[in-house]
């Protein structure tokens, strides 16, 4: 009785920390369903294969950025740094988005949102409509980057 | 049966000591990097600091190993190999704990936070962590959304060394470990500090509690000290973990007072607690200064007042008590099995669950949204608390049995 109890506590633990590392790791429950349906070959090592894995990447300035945010803000973030800008605005459309906009703001830091909306430079979304009083300087198939008098 | 009868063996005692001195040193050492950010930041001692917290952990695990206990390094190795599996993609992580640690880090200090940029990143939220994130990234000259993730698990070193070396059986410490792993899940590396300060909190209680039961024994001093470091760093991690903090000095106080009858013996938990606290005060000093207010600005009565007009506690009560309502059922049963009260958790979960209910009655957000949003993470200490309680508490009546040490 001892013994399976003692059985008992080890499998236990040894579940819960599998839990912990299949979650940590990115294994979905619908990954593990189709690891024991078994239509096809799939193996765990398999279930996180499509997954990159970043270890290497550490030492690799804003490495990660690319993955964690929007394509829009990847793009905007692109252009502000091609441009070498210290503030940009945004438009209404990517300002009232509350997701994009916060996004916007940690991952272009240094390089600072315009808060008062009086900036001359500003990220457009593509289908945002320009103000008719702005300037294309470059763009992105998301975004643009114009100069409004 | 007497509380901790098997701390009499001597090897298992003084592993437990020096467990609790490293993890006391490594904590120290984050608040110092901490308080280094806030009054010299531009030295080379954030960088210093971290340095000095990898080597020491590096080297408490390496001894670790050398005397085959495996544990602590085989969860230290897997945990920093999860790191990288991918980038932070909680909101609260981007916006609000490793965008301060990208401001510290591009700005060179903590004081430029005080502009309040971009508005919507809680300013008035205190550091330990992102400073860890921010010194990380300051040793290896290189800001990306991997290498300060490091800090995430060189800052739980501390509160794993306490809670695991509590266990006296490698049964037991897998218990324990899986169980910690197993209820943070995701929180724990999502890059929310609401696990780490769950993880401290519970440490700091558990420390406390073994004070109190281990009257007059050797080494003791050095539980209270590790304690004392806990709570205040737990009062650096989260606003949240300010409030723990308070409710935890009221039990300390009465420790420290009934323990030193010499009041000249008080010098150094006082001394060592101004140290630990000297961040979050200065911290909270230059918010002041800065006219920042907390999140709960207005009239907190007035809302609480119509919440309970409008029926809105009952959401409240109802949203607390299916989150943490089985822990408080565990220790009524712990209370009728082992005819032991808790007395320390009791306290502690009653008045945090209070706190809470205060809180959220009075919040000025929308309810729904504020509940759904926090709930599950606000209590996740009540039921990691309840959980390493009863498996100290059943590892003390396993071990009773010969054959199960």
């Amino acid at each position: 009785m001892r013994r399976l109890i003692a059985l008992g506590i080890s499998a236990l633990s040894g579940l819960m920390i599998a839990s912990f590392v299949a979650k940590n790791a990115g294994v979905t429950k619908a990954d593990v369903a189709r690891f024991w349906n078994r239509t096809d070959s799939v193996t765990a090592v398999d279930l996180i294969a499509d997954r990159r894995y970043h270890l290497h990447r550490i030492f690799e300035p804003n490495a990660g950025e690319t993955e964690a945010l929007p394509a829009v803000v990847n793009q905007g973030i692109d252009l502000a740094r091609t441009h070498r800008l210290r503030e940009v605005g945004l438009s209404p459309g990517l300002w009232a988005d509350d997701h994009i906009r916060m996004h916007f703001g940690e991952g272009l830091y240094p390089i600072r949102l315009d808060r008062t909306h009086t900036s001359a430079l500003v990220l457009v979304g593509t289908e945002d409509q320009q103000a008719p009083s702005c300037d294309l300087v470059d763009q992105r198939p998301l975004v643009r980057l114009v100069r409004c008098q | 049966m007497k509380p901790y009868q098997l701390c009499g063996q001597p090897s298992m005692h003084a592993r437990r000591v020096e467990s609790e001195w490293i993890a006391a040193g490594i904590a120290i050492i984050f608040l110092l990097n901490y308080l280094s950010w806030l009054v010299l930041p531009s030295s080379v001692l954030p960088s210093t600091f971290i340095a000095v917290a990898v080597i020491t952990a590096i080297g408490y695990i390496g001894r670790d190993v050398s005397q085959r206990r495996y544990l602590m390094a085989m969860a230290l190795g897997i945990g920093f190999l999860l790191l990288f599996f991918a980038p932070f993609t909680d909101s609260d992580a981007r916006s609000i704990w490793f965008f301060h640690a990208k401001r510290m880090y591009f700005d060179g200090s903590i004081a430029a936070r005080l502009d309040d940029y971009p508005g919507w990143a809680h300013t008035s939220y205190p550091d330990l962590v992102p400073a860890a994130a921010a010194s990380c990234a300051r040793l290896f000259g290189v800001w990306n959304e991997f290498l300060p993730k490091i800090a995430l698990e060189l800052t739980l070193v501390p509160p794993f060394l306490v809670l695991i070396s509590r266990c006296e059986s490698s049964r037991f410490k897998l218990l324990m470990l899986g169980s910690l792993l197993y209820l943070t899940r995701i929180q724990l590396f999502s890059g929310s500090m609401d696990a780490h300060l769950a993880l401290y909190a519970v440490s700091t209680i558990v420390l406390l509690r073994e004070c109190f039961e281990r009257q007059h024994q050797r080494g003791r001093s050095v539980t209270v000290a590790a304690a004392l470091v806990m709570l205040f760093s737990m009062a650096s991690i989260k606003n949240e973990g300010t409030v723990m903090a308070a409710l935890l000095l009221v039990p300390m106080t009465i420790l420290l007072l009934g323990e030193h009858s010499n009041r000249a013996r008080l010098a150094w938990p006082i001394a060592l607690g101004l140290l630990a606290s000297s961040p979050v005060l200065i911290w909270k000093f230059r918010l002041i200064s800065a006219k920042i207010t907390a999140l709960f600005a207005g009239d907190p009565w007035a809302r609480a007042a119509l919440r309970f007009g409008d029926g809105g506690w009952t959401l409240i009560a109802t949203s607390l008590l299916d989150e943490a309502g089985i822990a408080l059922v565990m220790l009524a049963v712990l209370f009728m099995v082992a005819g032991k009260l808790e007395r320390l958790v009791l306290y502690f979960v009653v008045a945090y669950l209070s706190i809470l209910f205060f809180v959220y009655l009075s919040t000025p957000y929308d309810l729904v949204w504020h509940i759904s949003a926090s709930v599950e993470r606000v209590t996740l200490v009540v039921k990691l608390l309840v959980a390493v309680i009863l498996i100290l508490e059943s590892q003390r009546f396993v071990l009773r049995l010969p054959s199960m040490k």
